[in-house]
């Protein structure tokens, strides 16, 4: 081939970059795990759920993470949290018109905020207590309709539920949002309960315009931005080791490892592979 | 004549094989008969002059070696594509087994590796297939590097990456003369630019498509980047053109059908009929400006998305109105006038040639 010119200038510009680029990604990774973490929780296999399909090729665990909804009830996505309203939505940096409702309505517009997620704390409680509410309630309806089959088809689900609650759900919640981090850490300072992550939320419009109803607008947490963590080898064998009930089902266990998870500088996540630990029942609460 | 690159070198070998063609022609018809001293001259200048073009650019000299060059590419082409298949399994196969520090000197050596394979397979190679092939592996392997960097360290994803990709595929396109690589610069850096139009909009990143207008500046710019001198690129000039315009019309196709994706204010029907109205505008104007610069990639790409636009419309108005065998007939008699309409400009084009 004719060698073009400039050719080899290319060539060392490009070698130049590719070194570049890996620099300073592994600066910035450097830069993210130096000095103190800007927090360090120690999770469950509640909180790290592991793939459906569990194989040799496996190199994440999947952050579980949930929100109380408007209702009350726990949920991890589709529906809206209480604290998650306009003015909130508002300090994220959305704007709201006249014609909001119809532009959010047919777009799908997402924006990057700082999460704050609540580990095993009120909002946990919380969930716990609505859960019990929710079985004394059918119980007590039970106590007057002794027969009732649907009530106690009800009754069955809400224990399940509450088994699933106490036993397996996550106890992660996502509890507040902002753009601020340092504000945020001022404002839930424990930093072993709060973590501080990036997230993606959205807006939920309520509320028809053709009826002239003035609309709501809701936010909705989409997702972390970092939603899978990696493992190294150490602790892929270690977890592998817990074979063969690899999958953690709903309700049927309590869970068997914990890890301690650091976010740091630049809220990245990473997993301490020295911090694995096994866990047996009793203290898995 | 100056010869800057494989396709100018293959355009002049063509040349002259046509002459000499014509000139075995004449002969034989008695119409032209050079003496023995002109002969002599006009055969050792082309003799010489191949030779030198076959040397240095590796060009065909008859349709056998034609054909056996298109082998070679697409052979080049699957080889690349299997090369790079073959390192992203092999890394998933073999991960587990390294240590953090090991994955780590892996990912970052595999592209400069790449890089440098690539360089001294350009400098000792005739032909360029091997660099070209190794220049695809070279991109592949840094896009494995920064993918899996992200994965292994839990970086947040960010629309830099598909920056930092293309200015890569463009160094080694410029360096290697590689067609293939220019393509792919060239989406990336247009998803680079066009995420960026659509986080000034409002929007995030990864939602770039929600607003079709967003690829406008990629294509705007991309279009007139081979205004600056790209004689020495085998086609470059085309592609950047051609897909230019892909990612200008294509846009301007969803928006002529959906019109609340613009960014403008004004009523959704407005909208749609502007951009049905611009589809066959720039279409005809794109048509007009590579006729008049002698761009027969534009001519062609202006011709095909004006054919769109015009039978994108003709289903939207006549689709569920008429029995669908006059519908076809109208299509049918569309293609006939569009047939007239292109063959009037072939001959306008011929006549001012």
């Amino acid at each position: 081939m004719k060698h073009l010119p400039g050719s080899k200038t290319l060539f060392i510009l490009a070698l130049s970059l590719v070194l570049l680029v890996n620099a300073f990604i592994l600066i910035g990774v450097w830069y993210n795990r130096s000095g103190l973490a800007e927090s360090v929780v120690v999770l469950t296999e509640r909180e790290l759920h592991m793939p459906y399909r569990w194989n040799r090729d496996q190199t994440s665990v999947r952050i579980d993470w949930r929100a109380i909804s408007s209702d009350g009830d726990s949920y991890s996505g589709y529906s809206s949290p209480a604290w998650f309203d306009e003015n909130k939505l508002v300090s994220l940096g959305f704007e709201f018109s006249d014609d909001s409702a119809t532009d959010y309505k047919k777009h799908f517009i997402e924006a990057e905020a700082v999460l704050v997620l609540e580990y095993d704390g009120e909002t946990y409680q919380q969930a716990v207590k609505h859960a019990q509410k929710r079985v004394l309630d059918i119980e007590k309806k039970l106590s007057r309709l002794v027969d009732d089959e649907d009530l106690l088809s009800d009754l069955k689900r809400a224990k399940e539920n509450l088994k699933h609650e106490e036993q397996s759900a996550s106890r992660l919640f996502v509890i507040d949002a902002g753009l601020d981090k340092e504000a945020l850490r001022i404002q839930y300072p424990d930093n072993q309960r709060y973590i501080l992550a990036y997230g993606i939320v959205d807006v939920r419009s309520t509320g028809s315009y053709r009826n002239n109803t003035k609309p709501t607008f809701t936010g909705r947490i989409d997702r972390l931005s970092v939603q899978y963590l990696y493992i190294d080898n150490s602790v892929y064998s270690n977890i592998d080791k817990l074979k063969p009930s690899l999958q953690y089902s709903r309700n049927e266990n309590s869970p068997r490892f914990s890890l301690a998870v650091h976010y740091g500088q630049k809220l990245e996540p990473w997993i301490d592979s020295s911090s694995f630990a096994l866990l047996n029942n009793s203290i898995s609460r | 004549m100056d010869i800057h690159s494989k396709l100018e070198a293959q355009g002049r070998v063509d040349q002259v094989l046509a002459f000499q063609s014509e000139l075995s022609f004449l002969e034989q018809h008695e119409l032209l008969i050079l003496d023995d001293a002109q002969n002599t001259r006009l055969q050792s200048y082309h003799a010489q002059l191949l030779t030198s073009l076959q040397k240095s650019y590796d060009v065909d000299l008859n349709s056998n070696e034609k054909q056996l060059t298109m082998g070679m590419k697409i052979a080049s082409f699957i080889g690349a594509l299997g090369l790079a298949a073959s390192l992203f399994f092999l890394f998933y196969q073999f991960w587990d087994k390294f240590a953090l520090l090991s994955q780590v000197a892996i990912l970052v050596a595999t592209p400069v590796l790449g890089l440098m394979a690539t360089y001294f397979i350009s400098i000792k190679e005739t032909t360029g297939y091997y660099a070209k092939l190794m220049a695809l592996v070279t991109l592949s392997g840094f896009v494995l590097n920064l993918v899996m960097l992200g994965s292994i360290f839990n970086i947040t994803p960010s629309p830099n990456a598909f920056f930092v990709w293309a200015v890569l595929a463009f160094f080694l396109a410029y360096s290697t003369d590689n067609r293939l690589l220019l393509a792919a610069g060239i989406f990336s850096i247009a998803f680079f630019i066009s995420a960026r139009v659509g986080v000034w909009g409002g929007l995030y990143w990864l939602n770039l498509g929600e607003r079709p207008e967003n690829f406008f500046v990629a294509a705007l710019i991309l279009f007139w980047v081979p205004a600056f001198s790209h004689t020495r690129y085998a086609g470059f000039d085309s592609i950047y053109r051609v897909l230019a315009m892909v990612l200008f019309f294509i846009p301007v196709l969803v928006l002529s059908h959906w019109g609340s994706g613009s960014y403008l204010d004004f009523d959704r029907n407005v909208i749609e009929g502007v951009y049905q109205a611009a589809g066959f505008f720039f279409s005809g104007l794109l048509i007009w400006l590579g006729i008049k610069r002698g761009w027969l990639d534009v001519v062609n790409t202006g011709n095909v998305f004006f054919v769109l636009f015009l039978y994108t419309k003709m289903f939207d108005w006549w689709w569920e109105i008429m029995p669908k065998y006059v519908f076809f007939l109208l299509v049918g008699l569309f293609a006939i006038l569009l047939l007239t309409i292109f063959k009037r400009l072939k001959n306008s084009l011929g006549e001012s040639a």
